[in-house]
């Protein structure tokens, strides 16, 4: 190794420092908003459930048929809160959008850091590995390949949010799996192999949907009953309900069971 | 190490996927001076990769793996062979300035992708994809390992000017300036490979027309009211170019083709035929949404032939193609394109306007075309300047593009055989030409009744008759060969020619040396071929020979003994017999009636735009196309006087000609040519032979010099060396004219 080159190494393994330390803890922070978005997309997928069972059931022909324009405000509602999720998706993505912009400079400044010296390194330098440190080059590779998966899932998430459309229930139904299928296990571990940093896998248990069917339940409770006190009506429609989903004919199976879906719905509100 | 040992390719690592590098050796690279992460140009059979050079993480030298992520187009169709070994030399280093702008074809997987996603989206997504990419000017940039909708990236063109690769920097910025799919644009590539056809302008020309019109003047069309044409219906023999010239055509507008072949449509079970057709429209339909569209259905007659009484399955597939043609409205920018050569066999109901509204009726090539046709044909082949295409052409009636394919490559064939002998001459020259004709016949005449193998006779080859011969020539040789002469003239080629004379003086022989000479096509019937048990029979395959007889014209149809073949209306009894019913077809075909529209040829109109002089020489095939697009038709008989009076007017029969016996002069010439071969002794006087032989034909006087050379063998007990005079007299004596003076004298009172 020539003298010239030495200073010049340990300025780059300074900088590789630097941005090793920046990549791991915006990991956690990637890791971190990542796994907030799970229950989102679950009620996503819960509200498009509801919206499917909305669709199968016409609603005049059962006892909710009373009720004047129901399905109408019942899928407005149910694309409104819909709405307020990918919202909150949306901010998480812009989080995420962050955390990665924040990697790729990272290291972007150390290749220009790298290019700016690469006259006074020569390849010997650069690939020379020893017991305690990697390569220059390996330690290149490792930043690049972290800053392309990130860019990859970023770009991968946006796409698969920016399909969604309204009138799609099957990609609606479908997103938590799909969204679920992009993670790539090997890339992070790659990654965090890399970096000596424990493995991230703090990811919350599936979460109940109850932050949706809450939501749901006072919507459904401002659509339905405007006013106060039908109580007793309320109760009648339920028992009506009850004993029409026990009718089990073979042909209105399908029927009934979106009637259930349709009924759990109504019947969480109260 | 040595820089000189080449580098062996291998596949590249799945953690490189998506990363643009190139990894090499690190001595291979302080070699090429390169430092970490500089970009490449590796040249590969078929294209160019640009990469990223890397050294590899094991350091070994002699081996070379690169991700294809920015690589010309021709790689995306024609895969990289395995086990590829790649030169030192092969790779150069590019310079790569930070770019200041690009602008990009964006390609994507599906059409809904395109619709449905906001354009500013899209490029955002692109702007980040391509973030950090080393690009180079109309390369392909492949997005695939994002695994998103977005593919690939074309390149266009990128700022500054001066520089033809670069760096996309988070400062460039991006310009979007189409979107298309995968599908169509891997079209594109494909289309890009076609080859090019000769002598099909004229239809080029109108379907192009047919999907451009709708194209460029959307406007005007539908403010004049103007529905545009849907479909066309293309006819013609097979091997003229159908299918190539849809391909061609499709891909010169860049539209995308979705070409269906007949039995892939047909399933087993009721109803899966009328559902993969209707797939076929819904894929046409979707691929009409990315530019336009062409629907190709070849051998659409084995598809949608002529509904029947019964309920055949393919009633129900020409139903359903009706239902869908007529379901085509105009927001559907998608032609419809059949291919038939069987166009009658079609259901009546297709070959309306509204549905095929165009047909289109390619021929048999021409001889201008064909001249077109070898010239593009020659430009791949190490032709030899000597070889006439003129010649080759004229040579060539009857033959379809394909035909002339197959002479071409029979033509190198044999010029390959030559070369693996040793013979120092690269180049395909006329001689091997020739051999080629000899092997490869016209595909029209392949299935005809009357095609013959001609044997060349020249008009040497006869002796004597130099009247008739001249008068041969007059009708056969020189419309063919002179035809300025007889246009300046108003001169119009003879119809038919009418050979009478007694049996045995060369009548036949006179006819094929007239083909020969003027090198038309030859086609000959007898009545073994055109008889037969079903009534109507024989009318239809008269008339069929005489269809094909056209489609090759200039043509020569040989009847032979016509008067066997076709009787005389007053001389039989039977009032409705089938010698009168082939006669009236006869007639009738020369007289030109019974010329279908499917049979017509060549060009109708010459393209105003294309003004240029011609040279004399084509002008002169021109005139030789104009005049020769009929069919002669020669007839021979003994009997002329029972031939009827109708066949025997002027505008049928225009010349008749009488076949004399041959006078001292003739026998002389036809004993020299009958001797020519033979070891006479010097003691012959051929002179008195002729004047011992009044009343002898041609056929006599042969076989009289056949009779000497057997006797000499029998009397010399196989060892004859020589004929003599005696032999010739003592076969001479044993022998009687077959002709006698009252016979000669009738045929010179035959009425004309």
């Amino acid at each position: 190794m020539s003298d010239i080159s030495r200073p010049t190494l340990s300025a780059l393994h300074q900088a590789f420092r630097n941005s090793f330390a920046a990549l791991e803890s915006n990991q956690r922070l990637w890791g971190s908003e990542l796994a907030e978005c799970s229950p989102l997309l679950g009620s996503l997928g819960n509200l498009a459930e509801q919206m499917r069972a909305l669709s199968n059931v016409r609603v005049s022909s059962t006892p909710l048929g009373t009720f004047p324009k129901l399905e109408e405000r019942l899928r407005f509602k149910l694309q409104e809160a819909a709405d307020t999720v990918l919202e909150k998706l949306n901010e998480k993505m812009c989080r995420l959008q962050s955390a990665r912009d924040a990697i790729s400079n990272q290291v972007r400044s150390v290749m220009q850091l790298y290019e700016q010296n690469a006259t006074s390194l020569d390849l010997q330098a650069v690939t020379e590995r020893s017991a305690v440190t990697p390569s220059v080059a390996d330690m290149l590779e490792w930043l690049q390949d972290a800053e392309r998966h990130y860019r990859q899932q970023f770009l991968q998430r946006k796409v698969l949010l920016q399909t969604l459309r309204p009138n799609d229930l099957a990609l609606l139904e479908s997103l938590p799996e799909r969204w679920k299928s992009l993670e790539s296990p090997d890339g992070e571990q790659r990654i965090t192999g890399n970096i000596n940093c424990p493995k991230l896998e703090t990811r919350a248990p599936p979460t109940l949907r109850c932050g949706t069917l809450v939501s749901c339940r006072n919507t459904l409770q401002s659509v339905i009953f405007p006013g106060a006190g039908v109580k007793t009506e309320e109760q009648n429609w339920n028992q009506n309900l009850l004993s029409r989903t026990e009718v089990n004919d073979a042909d209105t199976e399908r029927k009934t069971r979106d009637l259930k879906t349709l009924h759990q719905i109504v019947f969480i509100v109260y | 190490m040595d820089s000189h040992d080449p580098l062996m390719l291998l596949a590249v690592d799945p953690s490189d996927r998506g990363s643009q590098r190139c990894r090499l050796g690190p001595g291979l690279m302080s070699a090429l001076g390169l430092s970490l992460g500089s970009p490449l140009l590796v040249h590969v059979p078929g294209g160019s990769c640009l990469c990223t050079a890397w050294p590899r993480s094991d350091l070994a030298e002699g081996f070379l793996q690169m991700d294809r992520k920015c690589f010309t187009p021709g790689l995306m169709i024609f895969p990289l062979p395995p086990r590829l070994n790649i030169e030192a030399a092969q790779l150069t280093p590019l310079p790569c300035p930070k770019l200041r702008g690009v602008k990009v074809t964006v390609v994507v997987q599906t059409v809904g992708f395109k619709k449905h996603t906001n354009l500013h989206i899209v490029h955002e997504l692109v702007k980040d994809m391509l973030k950090g990419v080393t690009v180079h000017k109309d390369f392909v940039i492949s997005l695939e390992h994002f695994d998103i909708d977005i593919k690939y990236a074309v390149v266009d063109g990128i700022n500054p000017d001066s520089a033809t690769a670069g760096m996309i920097t988070p400062k460039t910025s991006v310009e979007i300036s189409n979107i298309q799919t995968v599908r169509h644009f891997r079209s594109q590539l494909q289309d890009q490979q076609t080859i090019p056809l000769g002598g099909l302008e004229e239809v080029t020309a109108s379907l192009k027309e047919m999907l451009q019109l709708p194209l460029l003047y959307p406007r005007i069309l539908s403010s004049v009211g103007v529905t545009c044409p849907r479909g066309m219906l293309l006819v013609g023999p097979p091997g003229v170019g159908k299918t190539q010239l849809v391909q061609k055509v499709a891909g010169e507008v860049g539209a995308s083709l979705v070409p269906v072949r007949g039995p892939e449509l047909v399933g087993s079970r009721p109803g899966e035929s009328e559902a993969a057709l209707r797939a076929v429209f819904e894929r046409a339909r979707s691929a009409a949404e990315d530019g336009p569209c062409v629907l190709f259905l070849d051998e659409l007659d084995s598809l949608f032939p002529r509904r029947t009484a019964s309920s055949a399955p393919e009633n129900r597939l020409v139903a359903q193609l009706l239902t869908l043609m007529d379901g085509i409205d105009q927001s559907d920018r998608f032609l419809v394109v059949g291919a038939t050569n069987r166009p009658d066999s079609l259901d009546p109901a297709l070959r309306r306007p509204g549905r095929f509204d165009k047909e289109v009726v390619i021929g048999v090539p021409t001889l201008t075309q064909r001249l077109a046709i070898l010239k593009v044909l020659f430009e791949k082949i190490p032709v030899c300047p000597t070889v006439n295409l003129a010649e080759l052409a004229q040579r060539t009636t009857g033959y379809v593009g394909a035909d002339l394919n197959a002479l071409c490559r029979e033509a190198i064939m044999h010029a390959v055989r030559e070369n693996a002998k040793g013979s120092a001459e690269q180049k395909v020259v006329m001689r091997h030409f020739e051999e080629a004709l000899k092997v490869v016949s016209p595909s029209c005449l392949r299935s005809s009744l009357g095609r013959t193998d001609l044997p060349r006779v020249l008009w040497e080859h006869i002796g004597g008759l130099d009247e008739v011969k001249l008068k041969l020539k007059q009708s056969i040789e020189w419309p063919m060969k002179h035809p300025e002469a007889f246009v300046r003239l108003g001169l119009s080629r003879p119809r038919g020619v009418l050979l009478f004379g007694p049996p045995g003086c060369a009548k036949t022989t006179l006819v094929k040396a007239a083909a020969t000479s003027s090198s038309c096509a030859f086609l000959s019937v007898s009545s073994a071929d055109l008889y037969s048990s079903y009534v109507g029979d024989s009318e239809a395959a008269l008339a069929q020979l005489f269809r094909q007889a056209r489609a090759c014209a200039p043509s020569i149809l040989f009847l032979d003994e016509i008067d066997s073949l076709i009787g005389s209306r007053s001389t039989n009894e039977t009032q409705n017999s089938e010698q009168t019913r082939l006669l009236s077809v006869l007639l009738n075909e020369m007289d030109g009636i019974g010329v279908k529209t499917t049979e017509r040829r060549g060009a109708e109109k010459t393209l105003q735009a294309e003004g240029m002089t011609k040279s004399g020489a084509q002008e002169e095939l021109e005139w030789e196309e104009v005049c020769n697009k009929d069919v002669m038709v020669v007839a021979a008989t003994n009997r002329p006087d029972c031939l009827d009076s109708a066949l025997l007017r002027p505008g049928r029969m225009d010349h008749i000609i009488y076949v004399p016996p041959p006078d001292q002069q003739a026998r002389l010439s036809i004993l020299r040519v009958c001797t020519k071969r033979m070891p006479i002794c010097a003691d012959v006087s051929l002179e008195e032979l002729a004047d011992k032989t009044e009343l002898y034909s041609g056929a006599d006087l042969e076989n009289l010099c056949k009779e000497a050379a057997l006797l000499a063998l029998l009397e010399e007990n196989m060892k004859a060396s020589t004929i003599k005079r005696a032999h010739f007299l003592d076969s001479l004596s044993n022998m009687r004219p077959s002709l006698t003076a009252q016979q000669i004298q009738a045929y010179l009172t035959t009425p004309r």
